[in-house]
């Protein structure tokens, strides 16, 4: 059957959703950079931006020289996070099989609902319409018979429409193009091997054979010749629901001081076992996420001999995995706090005793950790705090 | 309570733990009443001498001794007399130099003439056992004191009182607390209480350590009884010599006296009476003072090379100089012997020799070998923290991301100290406009403190130091991370402690000039004699050192320096009669220390304008040099003259000059010099004037013979260039270059006729290598290509002849496909196959690699080639870019050619005819040199080039604070601005700086 496959591509999806709620920063060069310092690098270009010379990985300082009009914007993962949410939505009134690829970025595989929602590029036409309308937000879509080209044809356009690529003519469609488009051609791979060959359009590869072009590529080259080919028959996966619930914190300022990085890890903690908590589960598994000031990540993993969700124990198994984990100088600038491989807890009631009565007293410090979660469930999380969770003087 | 001592003292020269200089700690001490002061920095002596003036000049008596650490176990050692100085380098030399040091077990060997002084009960109880004499337990506030009491009474030791001096006040924890965390490589956040200071670990006055010892007032007084039981007049100004071959004092002189013979014989062709008086003269100062046994040792170190450059006050040695040592006729120079050696002079003489470069190694591999560790070692650097480490490490602690420092660091200038560096942050031009935040100003606070104190130590460029008989007993030994053992001092104590050094250095040059003069002789089969060598004889090398066209020529070639001889003898009528070699020395002499204006004065006497010295006592002295001080003798010779200096005292004061720590003295000197003059009735600003020229001179000049020295090395180069350009030109890049990139050079070639080649499979050598009128690029050039892929090729091409293709080279040589493939990118093989084949060969590489790999199944058919499409031209300029680190096939701003027809840019090679004119011209940046001006502003001369010749330019300070943000070397650069012309040579002063498109 021929498949539908659309590909929505929001360009700089950070500044399109600040664009949503500051309608100022339309049609003026923005860049996104974490932090206030001047090195900072940017991680999100405006077309606007990009087209002064600024693009992505340029240091705050030299950016600012290159376009001095330029505004700048903290990176915002919960707005980030709520759109990424309401695209899902609203692509979801069309398909079920949707699958987000990055920010601003999902398949839609709309295979055999023509008869329900019209031709591909109708469908699109309409996606991108209801996202102007709901939405706010401009992107381009793709339409293609599968999910490689329907990606490239969404960054072929220079502005936002529908590009609906004829099925049967994907490889002449891509075959013109510079072989960076292909996935898995980054800048390494374009650079080193196919510039030295003197491969430069999409076309060029395929016109090798696979064992030509595996002496260049290994292993790598079928899938390569493939995807030059224009043929991918991988399918639309919705996102699997991991069991495993998880809380971030960016600091106010990046830091170094170990006092201020477990008061946040203590804050993050709290909130973790909370939900834990709410949900009945008990942790074995705490994974921690250092992000860096440099822009570099680092995880630890620690797991714990016993399922725990109270407060206390969770906060020493994590304090632990952070001393272990933060080996580095640099400041960190936010903090990732994962529980995995969770579990149920003890819920086995009691046999012979009515359901009513009051079960066997629960050890002293679930009691007032129930205390504890009593009073912030009424009065809120600031009402009452550990107070290694507080930043010193 | 005055008689208290502070026996545990750490200064800053406690690597990665103290914070003030010896000076602060004594004056501090001073003002508390101390009257004596021990020093016992971490496991080292590392600043004894400098603390031994320190203290004298604070007017304490000075006690020796270190803390030793080790493990688990800390003890502090205090010298009590000369064995327990011995006895204290040697345990500190095997706590460095041994992996299973064990503390108790030394000290157990090495007790004798030492305090111990601990709280380790590890360290007390084994000693304690045979004998008590000479342990104490430390109670110090802060340090479980309650618990080394119980340790006292139960061992029955007597206790002492030492607060464990690290800070001076409470607001120096800051500092320390950082430099522990940049020794340990951490945060302040995660250092542990062990692992500093605490901040009751201050110098105090002992009417406050009094109040922590209520319970124990012997503490205080135990503290006073050891410090009257230790040496402190010490004396370390006994020179210390190496001896030669074990032979005796009279042995060793016989042997030298005949050795000077021969050479004289050799050097001259037979003695005259010139040179027998002078010879008798020399040795009969050197009988004296008993430097016999350290010219033979000199003598037979530099014997280990053919070509060598003895520098330094020894070349006005005429022993030197028939041993050879020296190359510089001391007679035909007119080379003051006293200089070197005088009999008023206390401390030891100092030869400096340099040796190619490649050989240096090996010949301290062999100095150490004759004399063995035991005896003879390197000497130290002491590193501590420059403006920009200090900055950069301080920034790490604080946790600032790497890209954010560098940001600021490369903008710092390596020379800069500490707090020069805070300084310029907030006032120099190429900050401005950048508010440093909140952090940035803390680190610079912090920073800016950090001066003196020693991270660790390093090796000194090549110092040796030989003694006669342990060198251990003298000073502790450390190895070095090359494997070889250095001394704890640098070269300023070493000589304060009457260490003799030997320099030996490394020297780019000679392996210039062997290189080349090998290449000659492969080429022409002509073979110049070494020593006998005239190379002023030719006059094509006057007339090129005359012009100042001497880019590759040894210590002259400069900017600065080539302009220099331009100005000096573009007046070919006025400076006929001039003695080149002599006026060489002189340029060589003043471009290195003095202002501009000196030297403008300089060159327009050497002209022929009339001159007056700044009075008439100084006639004599300054006659040769036009009545301006150059050479660093003629400072002690104008002290001598117009303040009555003696020999001695001129000549220290001269020391004191060159010498880093000197502001203290210097005042001393010139009241000294002020008053020496008044008394002969000199005007007062006359006195001024003639100290402020001495001071312009401050640490930089050199003296005469060394220049002598220097400048011959720089005719030989010059002829090689003159007669030999290719081959030098060849052997200059080979080496590695010096002050210009190999860029620079090849422009340099090609304005000398050459015809630069690209690597060749077939014909490159390793090294650059030149025949008439070619210039080979080696294949050292390509960057990343390993030394053994190299080698390999070398190997294989010289057992089975040239290549014939590329087939025949793959089948030959089994190379890495990285390396196969870098030599195919730097166009190696464009001679065999062509360069339109280059992606091709590539397709083989691979295809070969692949089918060598076992890649290819039984029965599978081999992968056929395809046939790739050539490069075009921009990729191979890419290539050409990317494999050899710069371009070659052409000069850079030809691919600016339509640009630079539409703005007609003036042609170096023209710039005179410009003169007083406003001009537009092009350049490629080749080198730059940032100075301040007389107010102390930056400003900058660079040097560019065009197509057709270098031209220099000047940003001064307005142009240089407006535009030195732009400046960068990888772009034409396009600027405007007047051209000055001064003595016959035009630069170009910017007003407006460009790029071109």
């Amino acid at each position: 059957m021929e498949r539908d496959i659309l590909h929505l591509a929001i360009p700089a999806f950070a500044i399109a959703l600040a664009r949503v709620s500051d309608p100022d920063l339309r049609r003026r060069p923005v860049a996104v950079a974490p932090g206030n310092s001047e090195r900072a690098l940017l991680q999100c270009v405006s077309a606007e931006a990009r087209a002064e010379g600024i693009c992505e990985g340029m240091a705050v300082y030299r950016a600012r020289r290159c376009c001095p009009a330029l505004i700048l914007l903290p990176p915002e993962p919960r707005q980030m996070a709520r759109g990424m949410r309401a695209l899902q939505e609203l692509a979801g009134r069309f398909s079920p099989l949707l699958e987000p690829a990055a920010p601003g970025r999902l398949f839609l595989d709309l295979t055999g609902s023509r008869r329900l929602l019209g031709p591909g590029r109708d469908a699109a036409a309409r996606l991108e319409r209801e996202l102007g309308r709901d939405l706010r937000l401009a992107g381009s879509v793709g339409v293609a018979g599968n999910k490689l080209v329907s990606r490239i044809a969404a960054g072929y356009l220079e502005q936002p429409g529908v590009c609906d690529i004829l099925r049967g003519s994907e490889r002449h469609f891509i075959g013109p193009l510079p072989v960076a488009v292909l996935p898995g051609v980054g800048p390494a791979r374009s650079r080193q091997l196919l510039q030295d060959l003197n491969l430069r359009r999409v076309e060029e590869v395929a016109a090798l054979s696979v064992a030509q072009l595996r002496l260049a590529l290994g292993p790598f080259a079928p899938l390569l010749h493939q995807r030059a080919c224009g043929i991918d028959p991988s399918p639309v996966r919705p996102p699997q629901r991991a069991p495993c619930l998880g809380e971030e914190t960016y600091l106010t300022a990046a830091d170094n001081d170990d006092s201020a990085l477990l008061a946040a890890l203590c804050r993050l903690v709290e909130d973790c076992g909370r939900r834990l908590r709410r949900l009945g589960r008990q942790t074995r598994q705490l994974t921690l996420t250092l992000m860096y000031a440099d822009g570099v990540t680092e995880r630890g993993t620690a797991r714990l001999p016993l399922p725990h969700d109270l407060d206390l124990p969770l906060l020493a198994a994590a304090e632990e995995l952070f001393l272990k984990s933060c080996r580095r100088r640099v400041r960190l600038k936010g903090l990732r706090l994962d529980c995995a491989r969770l579990e149920s807890g003890p819920r086995q009631l009691d046999l012979f005793t009515a359901a009513p009565a009051a079960p066997a007293a629960p050890p002293v410090a679930a009691t007032l950790q129930q205390a504890l979660d009593r009073l912030r469930e009424r009065y809120g999380m600031g009402a009452l705090r550990w107070g290694r969770s507080l930043e010193g003087p | 309570m005055t008689d208290f001592v502070a026996l545990h003292v750490h200064s800053s020269f406690s690597p990665g733990w103290g914070v003030h200089g010896v000076e602060e700690l004594c004056a501090a001490a001073r003002a508390m009443g101390l009257r004596r002061l021990a020093l016992t920095d971490r496991n080292g002596l590392y600043g004894i001498p400098r603390f031994l003036e320190a203290a004298r000049a604070a007017g304490l008596a000075p006690i020796i001794g270190a803390e030793a650490l080790a493990g688990e176990h800390r003890a502090v050692l205090l010298a009590r007399d000369a064995e327990g100085y011995g006895n204290l380098c040697r345990l500190l030399s095997e706590l460095h130099c041994r992996s299973d040091f064990d503390l108790p077990t030394a000290l157990a060997r090495y007790r004798r003439g030492l305090f111990i002084i601990t709280d380790h009960a590890a360290v007390l109880a084994p000693l304690r056992r045979p004998s008590p004499e000479g342990l104490f337990v430390e109670l110090s506030p802060g340090h479980g004191m309650h618990r080394a009491l119980a340790l006292a009474r139960q061992l029955r030791l007597p206790p002492v009182a030492t607060s464990r001096a690290t800070l001076l006040t409470e607001q120096d924890l800051d500092l320390h607390r950082v430099l522990r965390a940049v020794a340990l490589n951490t945060k302040l956040s995660r250092l542990k209480p062990g692992e500093t200071a605490t901040d009751v670990d201050i110098l105090q006055s002992p009417e406050k350590l009094i109040h922590h010892f209520p319970h124990c007032p012997e503490a205080m007084e135990n503290a006073a009884r050891i410090a009257g039981q230790c040496r402190t007049d010490w004396d370390f100004s006994a020179t210390i010599f190496p001896a030669f071959r074990g032979l005796a004092e009279e042995e060793a002189f016989a042997v030298l006296q005949r050795r000077a013979d021969d050479g004289a014989r050799r050097r001259y062709g037979r003695i005259d009476a010139t040179v027998a008086a002078r010879l008798h003269k020399e040795l009969a100062i050197i009988r004296d003072k008993g430097f016999a046994h350290y010219f033979l040792v000199v003598e037979e170190i530099a014997r280990q090379s053919p070509r060598t450059c003895g520098r330094g006050s020894a070349a006005a040695s005429l022993v030197a100089y028939c041993l050879g040592i020296t190359h510089v006729d001391p007679i035909r120079h007119n080379l003051f012997f006293e200089r070197f050696l005088n009999p008023g002079r206390v401390d030891p003489p100092d030869i400096d020799i340099d040796f190619p470069w490649d050989e240096r190694d090996a010949v301290l591999d062999f100095a150490l070998a004759r004399y063995g560790a035991h005896r003879a070692a390197m000497v130290a650097n002491q590193v501590g923290f420059k403006g920009r480490a200090a900055l950069r490490e301080v920034a790490k602690v604080f946790g600032l991301p790497e890209a954010e420092i560098r940001a600021v660091t490369e903008r710092i200038s390596g020379y800069w100290k500490a707090d020069q560096t805070a300084g310029a942050v907030r006032t120099h031009p190429l900050f401005r406009g950048e508010a440093l935040n909140e952090d940035w100003q803390r680190v610079l606070h912090l920073a800016q403190r950090l001066r003196g104190q020693l991270r660790h130590l390093s090796l000194h460029c090549g110092g040796l130091v030989v003694v006669p008989d342990e060198l251990r007993r003298y000073v502790p030994v450390e190895v070095s991370a090359k494997g070889l053992p250095v001394i704890q001092w640098e070269k300023e104590q070493a000589e304060a402690a009457g260490l003799v050094k030997i320099d030996i250095l490394g020297n780019r040059s000679l392996a210039v000039i062997r290189d080349a003069l090998e290449a000659v002789r492969k080429n022409t089969g002509r073979d110049i004699d070494y020593a006998s060598w005239q190379p002023l004889d030719d006059a094509a090398t006057r007339k090129l050192l005359r012009a100042g066209e001497t880019m590759g020529c040894f210590y002259i070639e400069s900017p600065a320096t080539r302009q220099l001889l331009k100005r000096m003898f573009d007046d070919e009528e006025a400076t006929a009669g001039a003695d080149l070699f002599e006026h060489l020395i002189m340029a060589s002499s003043i471009i290195r220390p003095a202002a501009n204006t000196f030297i403008r004065e300089f060159v327009a006497r050497m002209r022929g304008q009339s001159w007056n010295c700044l009075h008439p006592l100084l006639d004599e002295v300054l006659a040769e040099t036009y009545g301006i001080a150059i050479y660093q003798e003629q400072i002690t010779q104008v002290a001598m003259a117009l303040a009555d200096f003696s020999a001695f005292e001129g000549d220290q004061l001269r020391k004191i000059l060159s010498k880093k720590h000197k502001e203290k003295k210097l005042a001393d000197y010139r009241q000294m010099f002020l008053a020496g003059g008044k008394a002969k009735e000199i005007p007062e600003d006359t006195l001024a004037e003639v100290w402020a020229q001495i001071l312009s001179f401050a640490g930089y000049s050199f003296c005469k013979p060394h220049s002598a020295s220097y400048a011959l090395v720089s005719c030989k180069s010059a002829w090689l260039k003159a007669n030999y350009p290719a081959e030098f030109m060849a052997a200059v890049i080979a080496n590695g270059g010096g002050y210009y990139a190999p860029f620079a050079y090849l422009s340099e070639a090609r304005r000398l006729g050459l015809r630069v080649l690209p690597p060749d499979i077939n014909a490159s050598d390793a090294p650059y290598t030149g025949q008439g009128h070619n210039l080979r690029v080696g294949l050292m050039q390509i960057q990343g290509l390993g030394r053994q892929a190299l080698d390999l090729l070398l190997r294989t091409r010289r057992e089975g002849g040239p290549f014939v293709d590329f087939r025949d080279f793959l089948r030959r040589v089994r190379m890495a496909s990285a390396d196969v493939m870098l030599l195919i990118k730097a166009g190696c093989f464009d001679v065999l196959e062509g360069r339109e084949r280059r992606p091709t060969l590539l397709w083989q590489l691979l295809a070969d690699r692949h089918d060598c790999d076992g890649g290819g199944l039984l029965f599978a058919e081999p992968v056929a080639v395809p046939d790739a499409p050539a490069y075009d031209n921009e990729t191979i300029l890419r290539q050409e870019r990317e494999c050899l680190g710069m371009l070659l096939s052409c000069h850079p701003l030809l691919l600016h050619r339509r640009e630079l027809a539409r703005l007609k840019p003036v042609p170096a090679n023209q710039l005179r005819q410009w003169a007083g004119r406003y001009v537009t011209m092009v350049g490629w940046w080749v080198t730059g040199k940032t100075v301040q001006d007389k107010d102390g502003r930056p400003m900058e001369f660079v040097s560019f080039e065009d197509t057709t010749a270098l031209f220099d330019v000047t940003f001064f300070p307005r142009a240089y604070e407006r535009f030195c943000r732009q400046l960068t070397r990888h772009r034409p650069y396009l600027l405007k601005g007047k051209v000055e012309e001064e003595f016959g040579v035009a630069t170009l002063n910017v007003e407006w700086v460009g790029f071109v498109a």
